[in-house]
């Protein structure tokens, strides 16, 4: 019953599951920025919900 | 059909980033995500995860936003209409009611949360929070801040105590201030100014939320529990087992949440008797834990985790572990659900918004900066904040299954992060409300669906669909909003809607694109105009793989539910009246956009006919 608690912090593979996780969306995330600034003209041709406006919102 | 003029474009490329994660991040990001990662143990919850965002996520964005555009060039807006022009078939637009029931009753309790994320903004603007943050440093013990005032206030602001509860409280005005607000923009049209303002906010939240971030991983101990371990609940990927001892300093961490009627601090203080382990165990099983062979191992049925009880004191506590985890098909319908929310497909949101672009537009980066934008947030920033401090504020046992909400987890933790934070209360403030900015801008693009249907099939102007919408949504709210003893309602509509429906929806959507669509047009809809050429393996993905992978997902999720018997999603509809009449109520928004579709179809084939004779 004097055994002591088995769980501590983060085994290799724990570490490796949290590094390659957030590594990995991480460098995605890196890799779209690096794309749409190095793209001409992506200001025009890159979208969002955020930039497209539905016409009827122009008509009332 | 509807002319597209040419969009206003915001002048940079990095506000062309900033546009994209603006409309990327939201409460999933922040709220949903770290509860319902911390449900299934976070680290088995990522395997699903991470298959669910290559397998489904993404490759059904792609397949969306080419969709949306794609009917969108033939005169449709609506995700109804948008179907009929890909499938040309009498039942396809009904396959829409989807489409509508998903924005719209997530919109429902979606606007709810954005109410709690202002009114935490206020709480810690007006410092009421900090009246809580006095209570729960005098209520704890040598130095540590105790959780139960935060927990109280929490319940009591969102009246989970007691239905009707949150009628009387403050929550009612903070709900009210969100819906006028919400429809005043989207009914006067200004949603591309909140959409601006976000340029400056989001990175704001982002800014804040590295800062938390810090802090947490920063944190000291608590309770015997550690920023390590709270890391290692979340990522790792092996059974864990904890055993403690009488006198164990870290015992109160196994015991804090059990209900347990023993005080952590006495048994840090080696004060367990063997009496004290049949109270114990009595507390156990009034808090939910089941000892149903009678041999002291007790069960937590919702998290799965076993607490091991001996007459000399409590042994250990068990985690089922990776691979046992892995067998629960509703972790994997969770996952799944959770990919579709964040990013959200399976909306008819995408879909609808992508059908205003123009031909040439590019739909492939767009699409995939959206997504990586929405992952960041919710794993680097979401994943790697609120689980740990949940773990090392509340516990193994309190963050797998005593919340209720999926959504509560945040506004549990972060206050007691903000607490121990220098600068805690402004920090607090500006994360609750750039977080309530972010859910303004999601819950905006949930009513835009609806609208184009409405307008489409009703023959409507925007502000008339906008009242008609405002109706409907504003009747699911308050009945949300009323039955909020435990959120049983909240979590009704969020599993029946905000997961299964969802799934059904994106399930349908992928056999369109990859059967009825094709591969092939499919994939060339994808290339026209893109910036990048997305690899051809996702049509195979979406053809092949997608649709096999959802429904045996599905399959599993029923089968497993069905021998749960009482216990199952289905039969709480039976058992509990708030569920049934949740369920009932989103029946009935069912019935309501079937028969606006029936008008909608129609109106379409009094045009085609008109078309005809013109030709």
């Amino acid at each position: 019953m004097m055994s002591t608690l088995a769980s501590e912090g983060l085994s290799p593979a724990g570490w490796a599951t949290m590094l390659l996780s957030v590594g990995f969306v991480t460098a995605l995330l890196g890799w779209c920025i690096w794309k749409v600034l190095s793209l001409p003209g992506s200001e025009d041709r890159i979208h969002s919900q955020a930039d497209i406006e539905p016409p009827d919102t122009r008509s009332d | 059909m509807v002319e597209h003029k040419r969009r206003e474009h915001w002048g940079t490329r990095l506000g062309v980033i900033l546009a994209v994660m603006g409309s990327a991040v939201g409460l999933g990001n922040f709220l949903r995500f770290p509860g319902l990662a911390a449900s299934y143990e976070g680290g088995a919850f990522m395997i699903p995860y991470f298959i669910a965002l290559f397998l489904l996520g993404l490759p059904l964005a792609w397949a969306e936003w080419a969709m949306g555009r794609y009917g969108g060039s033939r005169g449709y807006n609506s995700t109804p209409g948008i179907y009929r022009s890909i499938w040309p078939s009498k039942a396809a637009p009904y396959f829409g009611v989807l489409g509508m029931i998903v924005p719209v009753c997530i919109y429902m309790y979606y606007v709810l949360i954005e109410s709690w994320c202002l009114g935490y903004a206020w709480f810690y603007l007006t410092g009421a929070m900090r009246q809580v943050g006095y209570a729960a440093r005098a209520a704890g013990v040598e130095g540590q801040i105790s959780q139960t005032p935060y927990k109280e206030f929490l319940f009591g602001f969102i009246g989970a105590a007691e239905d009707g509860s949150a009628f009387k409280g403050v929550g009612l005005y903070f709900l009210a201030a969100c819906f006028v607000l919400n429809f005043v923009l989207i009914y006067r049209g200004l949603t591309r100014g909140i959409e601006r303002f976000c340029l400056v906010a989001m990175p704001a939240l982002l800014l804040c939320a590295v800062i938390v971030l810090i802090r947490v991983l920063t944190l000291p101990e608590f309770e015997g529990r550690t920023v390590q371990e709270g890391l290692a609940f979340m990522w790792e990927p092996v059974a864990k087992v904890e055993h403690a001892a009488a006198g164990d300093k870290r015992l109160p961490a196994l015991i804090a949440g059990y209900g347990a009627s023993i005080t952590p601090t006495q048994v840090a203080r080696g004060q367990w008797r063997v009496e004290d382990a049949a109270r114990f165990a009595s507390a156990a099983s009034e808090a939910g834990w089941r000892d149903d062979d009678g041999d002291g191992v007790h069960v937590n049925p919702q998290s799965k985790l076993t607490l091991r009880l001996s007459p000399e004191g409590v042994v250990g506590l068990e985690h089922r572990g990776f691979i046992a985890s892995l067998m629960n098909p509703k972790m994997w319908l969770d996952a799944t659900g959770q990919i579709f929310f964040s990013l959200s497909v399976g909306f008819g949101i995408i879909i609808t918004y992508a059908s205003y672009l123009r031909r040439n537009d590019d739909v492939a980066l767009s699409s995939l900066t959206s997504c990586a934008g929405n992952e960041f947030c919710e794993v680097a920033l979401g994943g790697l904040i609120t689980i740990p401090a949940a773990f090392i504020f509340l516990g193994a046992a309190t963050v797998t299954g005593a919340l209720g909400s999926s959504f509560g987890l945040g506004f549990l933790t972060l206050p007691m992060v903000f607490e121990q934070m220098p600068l805690g209360y402004v920090a607090g403030f500006l994360f609750f409300f750039l977080l309530f900015l972010a859910a303004v801008t999601s819950s905006l693009s949930m009513l835009q669906p609806a609208i184009a249907l409405l307008e489409e099939a009703l023959g409507v102007n925007r502000r008339a669909s906008v009242s008609i919408l405002g109706f409907v949504t504003l009747a699911g709210a308050m009945f949300i909003l009323y039955f909020s003893k435990g959120t049983v309602a909240l979590d009704t509509f969020d599993n029946w809607v905000g997961t299964l429906c969802i799934y059904l929806l994106a399930m349908f959507q992928t056999i369109l694109f990859g059967w009825v669509l094709g591969v092939k047009r499919g994939m060339a809809e994808i290339d026209q105009g893109a910036e990048i050429r997305v690899p051809r393996v996702v049509g195979f993905v979406l053809k092949y793989i997608a649709p096999v992978y959802l429904g045996a997902i599905f399959v599993a999720f029923i089968v497993g539910e069905v021998q749960k018997g009482r216990d199952s999603y289905f039969a709480k509809v039976a058992s509990d009246s708030v569920v049934a009449m949740s369920v009932g109520f989103i029946v009935l928004v069912i019935i309501f956009f079937t028969l606006i579709i029936g008008q909608g179809v129609a109106r379409w084939r009094a045009r085609d006919a008109h078309m005809e004779t013109l030709e």
